[in-house]
């Protein structure tokens, strides 16, 4: 069975641009534009892997992180932060609330994304 | 207690001004060696010669003795003006030095307490002789709290980075006899305990020949410095990040392009095409957005305003026209313009205000639902001009109104629909406020929203 990947990301653009990445290499896509939507859909059905932007609608984030790690049955789902958002102090409370990876989108090249998941799946 | 405090204080407050003293006092006894001196050598030369004078003219030994009398008065009576004419002299320059030396210390004394910069100046045993009202201010201790101290048991400096007390200070104040500032930013502990970022410098309090005898230190609030500091950063790193996006779109859609370009059809390599559009025209968006936050935030979008009379009307058709592409794209109608009143007249800065309203009216157009309707209505309010642009669209989160006029504000519902830059409405409030005008926001979530734009009115045809 094709392993699960969550893509947490409002831009329309960038999200459509993961997905055609991913599909390719065979992941079943899911996809949420905000973090309450990301909630509801890993409260329906758990993912093996989350790629998460931090900069959300309705709720951040940092804020579906912290929910996923107090939550027993999601708290070891390995989620990658994905962001364009690039300050220190994000980075670090990042990786302190247990991401696996912090990458800059604006860094990485589309055709290194599945590698990322692959490491971490 | 509160006397020995006082006693202290007022010790302090008189060695602050020794130094003047001192430098007074030696003005002073120049004024008084030279009167002593025109004296003795008048004295000398009348004993020296005006005996030889009076046996040169007189040979009579009677008339001599006579004459020797007369002499001796005329020494008493011209010696007693003399002394008196100077005396006075001497008494009328004392007065006046007097008068101008406490005309000085006062001058001092209320340009130190009223400078913005808090002042406080130590003796060589680093008790405080004197503060100013700012430094009791940026403190919060009273004068009394303060005069007499060692300055560092109440005036505590601590790192800005680390928290932990700058020892450095007193050295800076104390050590090298020449004016010096922190190596790190620095806060003062306020006496309520909270810590206030400072600027500040160190300098050598010298007396007349140049002795260092205590230390003046002058420091600066500069919170709100740090403030605007932190919202340019913020503004910063928020833009960067709102410019990233769209890049990191066109940069990801080129490499899947050319990653894929022997397999894509037409239709897909088409859609990529459009994406990096999408993506380039949003950066596009947001470049001009940036510029007009830079341009409205400066002092000079008020002063470079090309201000003329302007029909409020043709304002609102112009604006309207702007976003005719939009309007039928979504078969949004919009309602109320033709007519409107062709006879309020504007006062103001034309491409700002069609700014202004293109901005409302195109927020309007894009959050309403397709096929919905867009009114356009004016009331005027005395010498002011309400427009009420009103759609039946997604409307704005309650928990979100709040926030509409602040900088990179999307409300959670908007980014399904469109993306944007969330600067439109920090604009309009800022256009509106270089010309007395103002913005207000009634929304409800999938029911609609209302802007009210008020203005005032130059001419209304009565």
């Amino acid at each position: 069975m094709n392993k699960k990947v969550l893509i947490v990301e409002d831009d329309t653009v960038l999200a459509n641009a993961l997905d055609l990445s991913l599909k390719d290499k065979g992941y079943d896509i899911r996809l949420a534009t905000d973090g309450k939507e990301a909630e509801e859909m890993i409260a329906s059905d758990i993912p093996d892997l989350i790629l998460l932007d931090l900069l959300l609608p309705i709720k951040n984030g940092f804020e579906v992180l912290r929910g996923l790690r107090a939550n027993e049955k999601t708290k070891d789902v390995p989620v990658v932060i994905l962001t364009n958002f690039e300050q220190e102090t994000s980075i670090e409370e990042g990786m302190k609330m247990g991401a696996k990876d912090y990458i800059v989108k604006a860094n990485i090249d589309i055709k290194d994304v599945p590698a990322v998941v692959a490491k971490y799946i | 207690m509160k006397c020995i405090t006082d006693l202290r204080a007022r010790g302090a407050k008189n060695s602050m001004f020794s130094a003047i003293n001192l430098a007074e006092s030696k003005n002073q006894m120049r004024r008084v060696y030279t009167p002593v001196l025109v004296y003795f050598v008048v004295s000398v030369v009348w004993i020296l010669f005006s005996d030889n004078l009076l046996t040169v003219l007189i040979a009579d030994q009677e008339e001599y003795v006579r004459a020797q009398t007369i002499k001796g008065w005329l020494f008493v009576v011209a010696s007693s003006f003399l002394l008196y004419a100077m005396i006075k002299k001497l008494v009328m320059a004392l007065l006046i030095q007097t008068d101008e030396s406490n005309r000085q210390k006062q001058k001092l004394e209320v340009i130190l307490r009223s400078t913005g910069e808090g002042v406080f100046v130590t003796d060589k045993n680093r008790r405080i002789l004197m503060v100013n009202k700012a430094m009791e201010r940026i403190s919060g201790f009273a004068e009394d709290e303060l005069l007499g101290r060692v300055y560092n048991e109440k005036l505590r400096f601590v790192s800005e980075k680390t928290g932990k007390e700058m020892l450095e200070i007193p050295r800076i104040i104390h050590g090298k006899g020449v004016a010096a500032v922190p190596e790190e930013p620095g806060m003062l502990i306020r006496k309520d305990g909270k810590k206030v970022p400072v600027d500040g410098i160190g300098s050598p309090y010298k007396d007349e020949y140049s002795r260092v005898i205590g230390g003046i230190g002058v420091i600066r609030d500069v919170s709100a410095d740090r403030w605007r500091e932190r919202m340019k950063n913020d503004f910063v790193s928020l833009a960067s990040h709102q410019l990233k996006s769209p890049l990191t779109g066109i940069k990801w859609f080129v490499e899947l392009m050319a990653e894929k370009c022997q397999e894509l059809e037409r239709e897909q390599m088409l859609e990529y095409i459009h994406k990096i559009g999408d993506s380039n025209q949003h950066l596009i968006d947001l470049v001009g957005d940036l510029l007009s936050v830079s341009r409205v935030e400066s002092e000079k979008a008020r002063e470079k305003r090309r201000v003329t009379n302007i029909k409020l009307k043709t304002l609102l058709i112009e604006a309207v026209e702007e976003v005719k592409m939009l309007t039928e794209e979504k078969k949004v109608t919009i309602e109320g313009v033709d007519a409107m009143s062709e006879k309020i007249m504007l006062k103001g800065d034309k491409t700002q205000l069609l700014q202004v309203f293109s901005n409302v009216v195109n927020n309007a157009v894009k959050f309403s639902h397709d096929g919905g309707v867009v009114g356009v209505s004016v009331k005027t309010k005395g010498k002011r001009v309400v427009v009420c642009v009103s759609d039946k669209g997604i409307g704005i989160p309650r928990r979100q109104l709040k926030k509409v006029s602040e900088k990179f504000f999307r409300a959670d519902n908007a980014s399904k629909i469109s993306t944007g830059s969330g600067l439109g409405l920090y604009i309009v409030t800022r256009l509106l406020e270089i010309h007395g005008g103002s913005f207000r926001i009634e929304s409800e979530e999938n029911r609609g929203t209302k802007v009210y734009v008020e203005l005032p009115i130059m001419y209304n045809g009565r």
